[in-house]
C-alpha cells in the first residue's frame, strides 16, 4: 500500500505531494495535469521498475527527488531516490519493497504485473523483471529469453475450462461480477476455432444473440475480460510460487488503473469499480486491496458513492494553477448523479450543457439580477435571451420556471373568450 | 387532469398541410421520414393548448407537434389536424408508438 508520494523537481509542478488512502483513491483533473504520471510513479515506487520510460526531471531543478512512504506488514517504510545527472538515471532506492501484488492497467490496453514472489529482489534471478503485457501478449502468451512466462488468456482460458479447475470457477465468478446486468451476464461458452490459420481453440462468451469468440468482443469488453483474467492468473501463479518458495502469500494487492471508463458504455462505467472491489472480496477476503485509479467519467464517481468511506478512501484532484499543478485531497460529498459530479469541483464545469446553452443561461441570470453590463451584445434584451433559450433548452429544463416567473412573461396564451 | 377543448383547425391548414401532405404520401408510399409540413402551425397548436403540454399539463415553452397516433403506424393521420397534440419534446420522443401498447383501444377511441 502506498501512503504518500512526494516529488521535487520532477513532474508538472516544482513540488508535489500526494497522500493516498488505504483503499480507494480516485484521481481527477484536466488532460495533461499528470494523472498518468502519478500512476507511473506509484508503479515505480511499488516495484522499482519504470516500465517504458523513467520520469524525466525538470531541467531547472537542482536536486530532483522522489520520496514515498508505503505501508508494510511491519508498519510504514519511507524511501527515496535522487536523479543522478551523470548516470542519467534515478538512483536505485530499493532497501525493501512492499510485499504487495501490483497490477497496472494502462489506457492503451497494456498491463503490467509485479508479483513479490516471482519478481522480488532476492528471488529467482531469472524472473526479476515484472510482467509487461501488451494487449496482444496478454492474449497470446508472453515469452522472455526463450521461456514461457505466461500462456496467455486464449490458451489458459480454454485449458482451465476443460479441466474444470478452480481458476475457471474464479474466472466465471469474476466475469459475473463484472457483468453490466442480469440480461447481459458474461458467461463463458464452448471453445471454438476462429480461423484455418490458428490451431488454437478460442474462448467464447454466450451472448443473447449467440456465442461470440472473445477476440471479436468489443474493446471495452476485452479490457474488462483482460483484467478479470489477469487477476485470476496472477493469484493462481502467486500462490504456486509462494508454495514453491515456502513463503507466505502476499496479503495486499494494489491496482493502478488509468481511465477506469476507457471504452466502456455508461452501464459498464457505473459497474466497474464496485464490481472490482467485490471481486477482490470474493477471491480473497483477507487480502487488503488498494486501488489508485484515474477517471474523466462523472458516472464512475457517482458509482462509488455507496462504497465511499472517508477514512479509507480519497478523492484527489489535480488542478492547474498559475502555470503549475496543485494536488488536493477533496472532501467527500455525495453528488447524487453524474450531472452533479460534472459541475462539482472534481470536473469543474459551470453547467453540464453545450457552451451555447451555458452562455444563454449566464445571460439570463445576468438579466434577472439586473446586471446589464454583463450581457453579451447579441443577448442584450429579454426577447433576444428568450429566443436563444427556446433555441437551446428543452421545454422541461429546470431553468425555465425561474426565467418565466422572474421575467413575468409566461408563454402561456390567454384562454379564448 | 385539465380538460382541453379541441383546437379548431386553422383556415390555412387544408391548403398548406393536408393537401400537399396527402399528395406526398401518395407519391412516396415507402418513405419512412415524412416532411414536417405541420411545423409552421406549432404556435397555433400551442395557443390552443394554452402553452401546456397535452400529456404532462405543465407549462411548455418550447414544445413540438405530437402525432397522437404515430405517423409510423397511421400514415393517413400524419397530416390530420385532429391527430395533433402540443407536447414536450422528450415526452413525444419517449412516447414513440405507444398506441401499440395495451392502451390501444382507449387511445383509438379518443381521436
Amino acid at each position: 500500500m502506498l501512503k504518500r508520494i512526494h516529488l521535487q523537481g520532477v513532474g508538472p509542478a516544482p513540488e508535489m505531494a500526494v497522500d493516498l488512502a488505504p483503499r480507494l483513491n480516485l484521481l481527477t483533473g484536466d488532460n495533461g495535469v499528470g494523472k498518468t504520471f502519478l500512476l507511473d510513479i506509484a508503479w515505480w515506487a511499488l516495484t522499482g521498475d519504470w516500465g517504458s520510460w523513467p520520469a524525466w526531471p525538470s531541467t531547472a531543478a537542482d536536486t530532483p527527488r522522489i520520496e514515498y512512504v508505503f505501508e508494510s506488514s511491519d508498519g510504514p517504510v519511507g524511501a527515496g531516490s535522487s536523479f543522478d545527472f551523470e548516470e542519467q538515471r534515478w538512483e536505485n532506492p530499493r532497501i525493501i519493497l512492499p510485499a504487495s501484488l501490483v497490477l497496472y492497467a494502462r489506457v492503451d490496453g497494456s498491463f503490467s504485473l509485479w508479483d513479490p514472489a516471482r519478481n522480488g529482489p532476492g528471488n529467482r534471478p531469472l524472473v526479476e523483471q515484472p510482467y509487461h503485457f501488451s494487449r496482444e501478449t496478454l492474449w497470446d502468451g508472453l515469452t522472455a529469453a526463450g521461456r514461457i512466462r505466461c500462456e496467455g488468456l486464449i490458451r489458459d482460458w480454454v485449458s482451465w475450462q476443460r479441466q474444470g479447475s478452480e481458476a475457471f470457477l474464479q474466472l466465471e465468478a469474476v466475469l459475473k461480477s463484472l457483468s453490466p446486468g442480469e440480461e447481459e451476464e458474461l458467461r463463458p461458452g464452448n471453445p471454438t476455432r476462429v480461423s484455418l490459420d490458428d490451431v488454437r481453440d478460442h474462448p467464447t462468451l454466450q451472448m443473447p444473440y449467440g456465442t461470440v469468440p472473445l477476440i471479436l468482443a468489443s474493446a471495452g469488453m476485452k479490457r474488462v475480460i483482460s483484467l478479470a483474467y489477469l487477476l485470476v492468473w496472477a493469484w493462481q501463479e502467486h500462490q504456486r510460487a509462494s508454495q514453491l518458495l515456502r513463503q507466505p502469500e502476499a496479503d495486499r494487492i494494489v491496482f493502478l488503473i488509468d481511465e477506469v471508463e476507457s471504452h466502456l458504455h455508461p452501464r459498464w462505467q457505473r459497474l466497474f469499480l464496485p464490481a472490482l472491489l467485490s471481486v477482490m472480496d470474493r477471491l480473497r477476503s483477507d487480502v487488503q486491496v488498494q486501488l489508485i485509479a484515474t477517471t474523466h467519467a462523472p458516472l464512475v464517481l457517482a458509482s462509488v458513492e455507496p462504497e465511499f468511506e472517508e477514512d479509507r478512501d480519497a478523492l484527489i484532484h489535480l488542478a492547474l494553477e498559475g502555470g503549475s499543478v496543485r494536488v488536493e485531497n477533496q472532501p467527500w460529498a455525495k453528488q447524487g448523479d453524474a450531472v452533479n459530479w460534472l459541475v462539482s469541483e472534481s470536473f469543474g464545469l459551470l453547467q453540464a450543457r453545450s457552451r451555447d446553452a451555458e452562455r444563454a443561461i449566464e445571460a439570463a441570470e445576468a438579466w434577472m439580477r439586473g446586471d446589464r453590463a454583463a450581457l453579451p451584445r447579441d443577448l442584450a434584451t429579454r426577447d433576444a435571451i428568450h429566443a436563444e433559450l427556446v433555441r437551446l433548452l428543452p421545454g422541461h429544463d429546470p431553468f425555465w420556471p425561474r426565467w418565466i416567473v422572474a421575467t413575468e412573461k409566461p408563454p402561456r396564451v390567454a384562454r379564448p373568450a | 387532469m385539465i380538460r382541453f377543448a379541441r383546437v379548431p383547425e386553422p383556415a390555412e391548414f387544408e391548403r398548406q398541410v393536408r393537401q400537399p401532405g396527402r399528395a406526398w404520401l401518395a407519391a412516396h408510399p415507402e418513405a419512412r421520414k415524412l416532411p414536417p409540413l405541420w411545423g409552421p402551425f406549432k404556435f397555433q397548436l400551442a395557443t390552443g393548448f394554452l402553452g401546456l403540454c397535452a400529456y404532462s399539463a405543465l407549462c411548455e415553452p418550447v414544445g413540438c407537434v405530437d402525432h397522437y397516433l404515430s405517423s409510423k403506424n397511421h400514415r393517413h393521420l400524419a397530416y390530420e389536424w385532429s391527430n395533433y397534440r402540443y407536447s414536450s419534446e422528450w415526452i413525444n420522443k419517449s412516447k414513440q408508438t405507444a398506441e401499440l401498447a395495451q392502451s390501444r383501444p382507449l387511445l383509438r377511441s379518443s381521436v
